[in-house]
């Protein structure tokens, strides 16, 4: 693993009896995306403010560039607010330059990367406008100009998606890919598997602020037990008996499969061969992976409520 | 510290820019235009005050007269002058220096009766005012400050040329009168207060003269005119009478003496007239100073409350230390309030000079009184420091807000109980070296408010240190201890929005956030 830009070790967050956040521990590598995902409340944005530095863990201990969070390092992140929050009458220009000179831009660097910025983003035309007048995607990008400004080398970014149109999030992912490859680290906690699942190098997931799973996809993948899904007009329920097959999940509610989950080590090939020696006609037959969201509902158990997929 | 700067000044720009400032500024400008207060209240204050400059003409038909008024001109400048030097003497002259060293001396100017035509000629006699303050110089205590010889109270000057020789002066005058149209004074446009026409039969009795003013309740002018020509009228009666002019003049100089006693003149109250503008002066100075201080105090918590509820502050903590943003936010609302008094002294100045010439005299003297660049150093200095222990309190208690309701929730208490602090200065106007305004320069809390009052006069050295030490340790103990409520109530949805709720944050630990 590259050095860890970002460190957690035991880390608790308590506002009186709540405990919001459960001796978490993770690393976040250089270079890498990490998504830090979990349903709300599910200690997320508690973390990332204690990462930045705004509170301070009842518990445990974190490490950024090696040093604790504070003044040393906090012109080296960048950081992007789950609730969008700009100052109404400036306009956009004004806008990243202010932000940019209290990340500790000269006023001059600050003025000519936020030229360049606006560029970046397609937003040129919109230089002297002010923020009330932007729209939603317009003003979103603005902000997370601001957290980029100064060219930090970890950026947090809360919810980034949230509110945003499929084709601002798509714009916001490239956008996303672009600052890991220039280098530079970023964590964003999201509840919406699919941006993670194409964007992670890494993943945390938090469920009721305990860390339920830390690592990469094919991790993940691995946690969760292989599994068959069939489709057939005719009972499936003899493979329960046939060796290899751990248990089965016949079609409920709006699932039209049946799920045959296979022991360690059972090729899938072997329940094809036992439908096709049974006579019985399948309609679908996938060994795909599972997506995240499955895995997330899968290490969430009952807690996974209102994650989107 | 750069980020301090940099939040200020954004904050600044934000606000002077806005329209609720603007119109703030604005506001005595309008309040000015609107009610006209200042020529009305020119006429009135500067009665009360008792040390008007009236401007008048006279219509000397008897050619006797003029010269007679004039005489009684520089009559008058000398026993205003004998009053104020004697009031000097009484706060500046080492008593029993002045006693042992020139007992004559102090026999006129501590003993005499100040307003005695005797005591006058007594001056008169010794070279006049300026010739009795240069002999009571070595007397004067350490530090004392230089004398002012009082202004004129009276003026002549020419009749305008287009009123000679109009039939109905009355109706010709009544621009002039009424201010409407200025006259050419010795220094520039002055408002004609009144005319005097003298006709030949005043010296025999057969005709009356007449005095023309806009202002009749005011008779200090016709009452001055009035004594100056009975007084040439007696010089004529004794001359048919053949007395001689010596003895008439000893007849008519003839005066008494009064001994004035002030069983307790610490005590607040009755003002002396030489007082009196000064008190004035520190009183507008201070509601100005007042009234920058909270409108500019509440902008800024009203502003954090916005950028509390809308996240921004969120981001700005992503940034800067909490106490840092404090910081920057005492400064914008200190750069503020300097910005809107500046802009306050120069608009309605210049808005008196423009539409209010009358008015000038009042402006002058009121500045008159604030004029030394260390005086307005020490006014700033104090100021800043009031404003700065009022501003870090509303801050802290507009941090608990999550919404403007909140923010009135909080703020109007908090504007209540920082009332007297700022009201009780007020009270030291009358006094400023007092007992009473020497104690309160060092008492916290109250200090920077008092000396920003007592700038006014001159305060000891001593004080001004004093309470310069006191009103810096007030704060930085003051700051320490709302930082920590600002910085834990920033991020809190839960925070108390009450002010009651505030206090209990304030003076129990507050919960890290």
């Amino acid at each position: 693993m590259a050095n860890p830009v970002l460190e957690l070790k035991g880390v608790t967050k308590r506002y009186g009896d709540f405990t919001a956040v459960n001796s978490v521990s993770f690393v976040a590598p250089e270079g890498k995306i990490v998504g830090l995902l979990g349903p709300n409340g599910a200690g997320k944005t508690s973390t990332l403010r204690m990462i930045l530095g705004i509170s301070t863990p009842t518990e445990g201990t974190i490490t950024l560039f090696g040093k604790p969070p504070g003044r040393a390092v906090q012109h080296r992140i960048g950081y992007l607010p789950e609730e969008r929050g700009l100052y109404k009458r400036m306009t956009a220009f004004e806008t990243i330059v202010y932000f940019g000179r209290l990340k500790g831009l000269w006023a001059a660097t600050a003025r000519k990367r936020a030229l360049e910025l606006l560029e970046e983003l397609g937003l040129a035309h919109v230089k002297d406008r002010r923020i009330e007048a932007l729209s939603k995607g317009m003003a979103q990008k603005i902000q997370l100009a601001t957290a980029i400004a100064h060219a930090p080398s970890l950026i947090i970014l809360d919810e980034p998606f949230s509110g945003l149109d499929p084709i601002n999030q798509n714009e916001l992912e490239a956008a996303i890919r672009k600052l890991a490859r220039n280098g530079a680290t970023v964590l964003f906690s999201t509840h919406t598997m699919s941006h993670a699942e194409r964007l992670c190098d890494r993943f945390v997931i938090l469920v009721k602020g305990n860390k339920a799973f830390d690592g990469t996809l094919q991790e993940a993948r691995a946690v969760m037990p292989r599994s068959v899904k069939l489709e057939s007009p005719s009972d499936l329920s003899f493979l329960a008996g046939i060796p290899g097959v751990a248990r089965i999940v016949p079609p409920h509610d709006n699932i039209s499969w049946w799920e045959v989950f296979l022991a360690a080590g059972t090729d899938p090939q072997f329940i094809l061969s036992a439908c096709f020696e049974k006579g019985v006609k399948l309609t679908r037959f996938d060994t795909s992976a599972p997506p995240l969201h499955e895995i997330f509902v899968y290490l969430a158990g009952g807690n996974a409520e209102g994650l989107v997929p | 510290m750069r980020e301090t700067w940099i939040i200020a000044w954004h904050g600044f720009v934000q606000h002077a820019t806005s329209r609720p400032f603007l119109l703030g500024v604005m506001l005595p400008l309008f309040y000015l235009l609107l009610v006209g207060w200042v020529p009305s209240a020119s006429q009135s204050q500067l009665a009360l005050l008792g040390a008007p400059i009236r401007h008048f003409a006279v219509i000397d038909e008897t050619g006797r007269m003029i010269p007679a008024i004039d005489q009684a001109i520089v009559r008058e400048r000398l026993e205003r002058g004998l009053f104020a030097l004697n009031a000097y003497a009484k706060e500046n002259a080492d008593e029993a220096k002045l006693r042992a060293g020139n007992p004559a001396l102090a026999t006129l100017l501590l003993d005499a009766d100040p307003v005695s035509k005797a005591t006058a000629s007594a001056l008169e006699a010794t070279g006049g005012t300026i010739a009795a303050f240069i002999a009571l110089r070595p007397y004067l205590k350490p530090g004392a400050p230089s004398f002012n010889e009082p202004i004129d109270q009276f003026i002549r000057i020419d009749l305008p040329e287009e009123l000679s020789g109009v039939p109905d002066l009355a109706s010709a005058a009544q621009p002039y009168l009424s201010a409407e149209k200025l006259t050419r004074g010795p220094f520039g446009p002055v408002h004609l207060w009144a005319i005097l026409v003298v006709p030949t039969g005043i010296l025999d009795g057969t005709a009356s003269a007449s005095y023309f003013a806009d202002d009749l309740n005011r008779p200090g002018l016709r009452e001055f005119l009035r004594n100056a020509m009975d007084l040439e009228l007696r010089r004529l009666a004794a001359s048919s009478l053949a007395i001689p002019p010596a003895s008439a003049e000893r007849i008519i100089g003839t005066a008494s003496q009064i001994r004035s006693v002030d069983p307790d003149p610490e005590k607040l109250g009755a003002v002396t007239g030489v007082r009196q503008l000064q008190v004035l002066a520190a009183n507008l100075v201070y509601f100005m100073l007042f009234f920058a201080l909270f409108m500019t105090a509440n902008m800024v918590v009203m502003a954090l409350v916005e950028e509390k509820s809308n996240r921004v502050a969120e981001l700005l903590l992503s940034c800067v230390r909490a106490e840092t943003l404090m910081a920057g936010k005492l400064l914008t609302g200190l750069f503020l309030a300097l910005f809107l008094v500046v802009v306050w002294v120069v608009t309605v100045t210049a808005a008196i000079g423009v539409f209010f010439p009358a008015g000038q005299v009042i402006a002058s003297e009121l500045l008159g009184n604030i004029s030394s660049p260390a005086q307005i150093f020490q006014i700033t200095v104090f100021f800043a420091m009031s404003y700065l222990t009022v501003g870090a309190f509303f801050l802290a208690a507009g941090s608990a807000a999550n919404s403007i309701s909140d923010a009135q929730a909080v703020v109007a208490p908090a504007t209540l109980v920082t009332m007297p602090i700022c009201m009780l200065p007020l009270v030291v106007a009358y006094a400023p070296e007092s007992a009473f305004a020497r104690f309160a320069s060092y008492v916290p809390f109250f200090a920077p408010f008092t000396m920003m009052v007592r700038s006014l006069s001159s305060p000891e050295g001593i004080d001004i240190l004093g309470s310069f030490v006191v009103s810096a340790l007030t704060l930085w103990w003051l700051i320490r201890l709302v930082a920590r409520v600002f910085r834990a109530n920033l991020l809190r949805p839960d925070a108390p929005a009450s002010f009651s709720g505030f206090l209990r944050d304030l003076f129990s630990p507050p919960r890290r956030i």
